[in-house]
């Protein structure tokens, strides 16, 4: 259980998440949504002990504050933004890197890492490195690697963006199986709400606007409100409508 | 891709022994490769060797040559790490301000007394380095980008300096400019030992950080969420290798271009990944030095200051990476 109390991050004078309280259960999917600069990314910073912040953030029980890396790496796994890279890691070299936190060692032979480059569907490029991969492959590589570290949480930050048709669905299906994983992903896409179940974390302003499930009757005013627009909806499919 | 990576590094500790037996035969005595290997022998078994021989080879060339290899070394490895903690394949070991601060201490050193250039470059060097590193400390941790530009303006600050100094009060000129381009003349058995001492701290620490070394590659953010202490790994990699460079500037003076096209020559051949790299620079770094300092001590000019060579060397075999590079 991941219990956030009071948690305020500034940014110089800028205030980016004010006094913010949330909990996230075991196995709880959350989907984090929010205008730009809403403090989504933020949130997922701050989790991973990558920013400074007043407040308390606590994993089942015990503060985060002063926690060794690799002990938080070994609950909450991260799977950033999309990058583009220069170094030429094979696909295995790259996934192995989740692996640090449960040893220092090298185990590129891994059976872990096999079982998750098959599960995430990218076994055939594992000898691939990762400055020739397309988008889609990347991103599938970046949460392989995520999943090797065998955390309890997980933290995406917009899996699917950058990506085409062919490549969201899939990341979307790879997603849409992380069962017994406690989840929270940022995301804008449309597409991410309709196919992953779970609850959904409105933020604007750095505050929490919304927490509920999106078939909640008020949830479709509140994400309009929060992006002042229009989105249309059809039997809890959600849509940009056309004008 | 292993297999052949583990080829290349037994094939590079086999070419730096090559080299020694060539460097071993060269001087103002030609001693043939056979004769220092059948003295070796005769020595071993106490079957009298050629005394002179010995003599020339044990207390003339070898303490230099090794020197070489040990410096070559130390470049080498700390070039690479810099080039990594930085991120910037320009990054070299002087980088945090180690030559100019050199320069300077070298400088007053000729001034007052050549005894004492090696401990004042030393102290120098880590001055430069220290106010470099404290410009840029930032939340308890070093800044990276913040400690490249105040590594760059250190040095500008020190280099003025050294050249006002050098300009204005040296008498001994030749002597100055020989130690600012750096060279192994003075070696000596003593030199030798504290410096495979130093190799001995950097060398193994860095093999040790190695698995942080690539995951580093990937960015601090990410190499955090993986688990890794960066903020530990960047003081203790960035703080050995300015202190073991000082170190080794103190005793040869500034040598160039090892420390920068070393690790890039290694990358060409292993790979990113510092599993095989942490081994595969130090050892092209040992042998660019070794195979310059062989030529920088038999020109028919006499002795010319190493760093001529090796950035003779350097420069060229960097371009062509370069090229290389950019067909691709």
């Amino acid at each position: 259980m991941i219990d956030i109390h009071g948690l305020t991050v500034r940014y110089g004078k800028k205030i980016a998440l004010n006094n913010l309280d949330l909990r996230v259960g075991d196995g709880e999917h959350l989907i984090l949504m929010g205008p730009n600069g809403s403090g989504k990314t933020t949130l997922l910073r701050a989790l991973l002990g990558l920013v400074r912040y007043d407040g308390t953030i606590s994993l089942n029980g015990k503060s985060t504050n002063g926690i060794a890396r690799r002990e938080l790496a070994r609950e909450i796994a991260y799977v950033p933004q999309i990058f583009s890279t220069p170094y030429t890691f094979t696909v295995k070299e790259f996934v192995s890197m989740g692996l640090y936190s449960l040893s220092r060692e090298w185990w590129i032979e891994d059976e872990r890492i096999h079982k998750v480059l098959s599960d995430v569907g990218i076994d055939e490029l594992k000898e691939k490195t990762i400055n020739t991969l397309s988008g889609g492959e990347l991103q599938k590589a970046i949460i392989a690697r995520a999943l090797v570290q065998d955390s309890n949480y997980i933290l995406m930050d917009e899996p699917t963006a950058h990506l085409d048709i062919r490549s969201t669905q899939e990341v979307l299906e790879v997603v849409s199986n992380f069962k017994d994983k406690g989840t929270i992903i940022v995301s804008h896409d449309l597409n991410a709400l309709n196919k992953l179940g779970g609850s959904v974390l409105l933020i604007k302003n750095g505050e929490i606007v919304f927490k509920g499930m999106k078939d909640d009757p008020d949830f479709k005013g509140r994400i309009m409100d929060t992006f002042e627009t229009r989105i249309g909806e059809i039997g809890g499919f959600f849509y940009f409508p056309l004008s | 891709m292993r297999f052949s990576n583990y080829l290349f590094t037994v094939f590079l500790v086999l070419l730096t022994v090559f080299n020694i037996l060539v460097s071993l035969s060269i001087g103002p005595v030609h001693i043939p490769i056979q004769a220092i290997l059948k003295n070796i022998y005769l020595y071993a078994f106490n079957k009298g060797p050629d005394w002179t021989i010995t003599t020339i080879l044990f207390y003339i060339r070898l303490p230099r040559i090794v020197l070489a290899v040990i410096i070559g070394m130390i470049l080498g490895v700390s070039g690479l790490v810099i080039q990594t903690i930085f991120k910037n394949p320009l990054g070299d070991p002087y980088l945090t301000g180690v030559s100019s601060g050199a320069a300077v201490g070298a400088a007053i050193g000729f001034l007052v007394s050549p005894f004492l250039v090696p401990v004042l470059a030393f102290v120098f060097a880590m001055t430069a380095v220290g106010i470099s590193f404290l410009i840029s400390r930032s939340d308890g941790e070093v800044n990276t980008e913040m400690l490249i530009l105040a590594g760059v303006s250190v040095s500008f600050l020190f280099s003025a300096v050294a050249s006002y100094i050098i300009y204005l009060k040296v008498a001994n000129l030749r002597g100055v400019i020989f130690w600012l381009l750096g060279g192994l003349y003075g070696a000596t058995w003593t030199d030798d030992f504290w410096l495979f001492l130093a190799l001995m701290v950097i060398f193994p620490l860095m093999v040790y950080f190695r698995r942080e070394l690539d995951i580093m590659l990937m960015g601090d953010e990410q190499a955090k969420s993986l688990g890794v202490n960066t903020a530990r790994v960047k003081t203790v990699v960035l703080l050995i290798s300015s202190l073991i460079t000082s170190l080794a500037v103190s005793v040869v003076g500034i040598i160039g271009f090892i420390g920068l096209v070393s690790p890039h020559i290694g990358r060409k051949i292993v790979g990113e990944s510092h599993r095989f790299l942490v081994f595969v620079a130090p050892l092209i770094g040992a042998n660019i030095l070794l195979v310059s300092d062989t030529i920088a001590r038999s020109t028919p000019q006499g002795e010319i200051p190493v760093g001529i060579i090796t950035s003779f060397i350097g420069a060229p075999v960097l371009i062509y990476l370069l090229y290389r590079r950019r067909k691709i």
